[in-house]
């Protein structure tokens, strides 16, 4: 790497002067809804307004009024001609556009999360003395937001569950980076390379890892871009799943798998011992949909029980991002009745899995009906079924457990591999026995390449993720907080959980979030998703952990989430009652402080 | 009922569900020998079975384990396991 000087006119405004450069390299940029590629959204004060609307190097845009030295206007302009308008006479000044108001510090502005916003007598800010723990997929330890101001990492430690295993492995797999060994790194040209370590590289479904963007919500300094997140003065704990430490048999195989189930929780073991006794909070914004949804599952058995075992422990989980993908359905059977959940598959092929989860008290049967209507035979509960290839190799495969060891209830579960035909399937659920209610939920299970669904109308009601249903975790919700009413994300997850418990908690911003784009050292790149809303209540809570450290006071988790959930804000939500998607309400920083008095 | 010599027939398999393992139908339905991750919770602190090798302690009763798949009836059948839990396969909440 080499710095070069950049002979481009040094009175223009960086912004500008960057585009200038980067267009005499050779770089071309893309097409937007409102530039042509080549071109840039400027501000220009203009003192002719005449000869600025006939310059042919000007794509007008409005007026934005008159001020005493001239006129503000906005206008596309090609980055070739920069200079030149630049220095024409008429042109007072001119700015390449920022949008401000897609930054990160949008989510800080709107939870209260800057310094100026804090209330009087706060101890301590920026979650000094607190560790925020991610778990997720490519941590750029390059990037400056995570880095010290001389240079230094600001991870404590990152586990590269795919790296190469060593005697010291934690849980036996993969590789432990040490903040020394990542310093090491960093003083070479290459850091990637000298760890062993880097974040995936962009791709064209990809702008930027998943997990560096997460991690400056919570706790980048802005030390690269310029704007903080919520807690920039926390230290870092870093998890990268493995994709599979092991074999995984099944339909995983896809981009966005991050990891299962037990190597999540063997992450946040991980950074639970790592931190030891000091406040740690950790942010999972991952999920899945299959599940029983009701906290029972033992891998929420294990978060609660972690989250428990020490004061100043916390999790933040994403809600997930199915509201609106119709992969939940509800009703009820009743005695010697019949109900049907019509399954549609993606026009493209791909493997489908449902789950019906229903009480322990009752017995179904499980009719498989093929497109067309044809019936191919009911499974009854206590049985498995499969239809087979010629080949051999399975099509379809319905297993029908009763009474689960952790809930005692009643699942189906079916697999449809991705060669079966379409356009649907109907799951037909014949009430036998209803000793209970004759309640029963079901979800279909992610797949992003073929995504089937229910039947329409959908209730989009339960579309929490499968491991954000458990006890003790603080599970978050998505709204916009560009728009001055907040509304909700579209796509933001509903509750409540199986067994009725009011989740997700609260709402955090996380629709258009730019956020650390990995593996440019300073930039950001947006996204949007209850994963980037998860991590500004998980900034939240080390901000909290890190004051009450100050003040010398332990919090444990059911304080912690009463703190959180009694600060929220309403209207909206309104404020009578808890939202299935609001939750409690929206977070707020200065609320929480003001909880610990 | 399927017809003779049907595409889809459907086929009831000897082999019930497990009562004690849960996981996805497709982890149910392979029937690959492979090595499994899972969670295990047991009755008795502290008692790791011989077919599993535990990997993280999550308290007394719960741990992460692998096993080969081929063992786990020995967890089915054992007295002292309460549930045992394949890994699902997590997505980003993006």
């Amino acid at each position: 790497m080499e710095l070069q000087e950049a002979n481009v006119y040094v009175e223009m405004e960086p912004r500008l002067q960057a585009a200038v450069a980067r267009h005499r390299s050779g770089h071309r940029t893309m097409a937007t809804a409102a530039t042509s590629p080549d071109e840039i959204g400027v501000i220009a004060l203009v003192a002719d307004l005449d000869a600025w609307r006939s310059r042919s190097d000007v794509r007008e845009g409005v007026t934005l009024g008159e001020t005493d030295r001239g006129t503000l206007v906005t206008a596309r302009v090609p980055i070739g001609r920069i200079d030149a308008i630049r220095q024409a006479t008429e042109v007072r000044s001119m700015k390449a556009a920022q949008q401000l108001s897609r930054m990160l510090q949008d989510t800080v502005r709107e939870i209260g999360a800057g310094p100026g916003a804090l209330p009087v007598g706060v101890h301590s800010t920026g979650g000094a003395g607190a560790i925020v723990g991610v778990i997720d997929s490519g941590a750029d330890f390059a990037h400056r937001n995570f880095r010290h101001l001389v240079g230094t990492t600001r991870l404590l430690a990152l586990w590269d569950q795919s790296g190469p295993t060593t005697a010291t492995s934690p849980a036996g797999y993969g590789r432990r980076f040490s903040s020394d060994e990542i310093d090491a790194a960093l003083r070479t040209g290459d850091p990637y390379t000298a760890l062993g370590y880097a974040p995936a590289a962009d791709t064209a479904n990809e702008q930027g890892a998943h997990g560096t963007h997460v991690m400056d919500i919570a706790t980048g300094n802005g030390g690269g871009s310029g704007v903080p997140g919520v807690a920039p003065d926390a230290d870092i704990l870093f998890v990268e799943p493995a994709l599979s430490d092991i074999a995984w048999q099944g339909p995983g195989a896809v981009e966005s798998v991050f990891g299962d189930s037990v190597q999540m929780l063997e992450a946040l073991h991980f950074i639970f011992n790592e931190a030891g006794e000091r406040p740690c909070v950790v942010n999972i914004s991952l999920g899945t949909n299959g599940g029983p949804h009701d906290g029972s599952s033992l891998v929420e058995q294990g978060i609660d029980t972690l989250v428990r075992q020490r004061p100043n422990r916390a999790v933040v989980i994403a809600a997930s991002n199915s509201f609106a993908d119709g992969i939940h359905a509800a009703g009820v059977v009743s005695q010697g009745g019949s109900a049907d959940l019509v399954w549609e598959l993606a026009q493209v092929p791909g493997e489908s899995e449902l789950e019906v989860w229903y009480s322990g008290m009752d017995r179904f049967a499980a009719e498989i009906v093929a497109p067309g209507g044809r019936s191919l035979g009911a499974v009854e509960l206590g049985s498995n079924a499969e239809v087979t290839s010629d080949d051999g190799r399975t099509l379809l495969f319905v297993s029908h457990r009763a009474s689960d060891p952790n809930n005692g209830d009643n699942v189906l579960g079916v697999f449809l591999d991705a060669g079966v035909p379409g356009p649907e399937w109907t799951i037909r659920l014949h009430g036998t026995t209803v000793g209970g209610d004759g309640a029963f939920h079901a979800w279909i299970e992610r797949n992003d390449g073929a995504q089937s669904s229910f039947r329409p109308p959908h209730d989009n009601s339960h579309t929490v993720g499968s491991i954000a249903c458990g006890q003790m975790s603080v599970v978050v919700g998505s709204y916009d907080a560009h728009k001055a009413a907040t509304p909700l994300s579209w796509f933001s997850s509903a509750g409540p959980t199986r067994d009725g418990r009011e989740k997700p908690e609260l709402s955090a911003p996380g629709q258009d979030v730019l956020a650390a784009h990995s593996r440019t050292g300073t930039g950001v790149t947006r996204k949007s998703g209850t994963s980037m809303a998860a991590p500004a209540v998980t900034g939240l809570v080390a901000v909290l952990l890190g004051e009450a450290a100050a003040r010398g006071q332990d919090l444990d988790a059911d304080r912690i989430r009463a703190i959180v959930l009694a600060s929220a804000r309403t209207d909206p939500p309104p404020a009578e009652a808890w939202d299935p998607r609001y939750g409690s309400g929206r977070v707020s920083v200065p609320g929480a402080l003001k909880q610990l008095a | 009922l399927p017809e003779p010599n049907d595409p889809f027939e459907l086929r009831h398999v000897p082999s019930g569900p497990w009562r004690k393992i849960s996981g996805s139908a497709s982890q149910a339905s392979a029937g690959h020998d492979d090595t499994l991750a899972v969670i295990v919770k047991v009755r008795q602190p502290g008692y790791v079975p011989r077919a599993a090798r535990r990997r993280a302690a999550i308290s007394d009763t719960l741990f992460t384990a692998e096993l080969e798949r081929r063992l786990l009836p020995e967890l089915e059948r054992d007295p002292l396991v309460v549930s045992v839990e394949l890994g699902r396969p997590l997505h980003g909440a993006e």
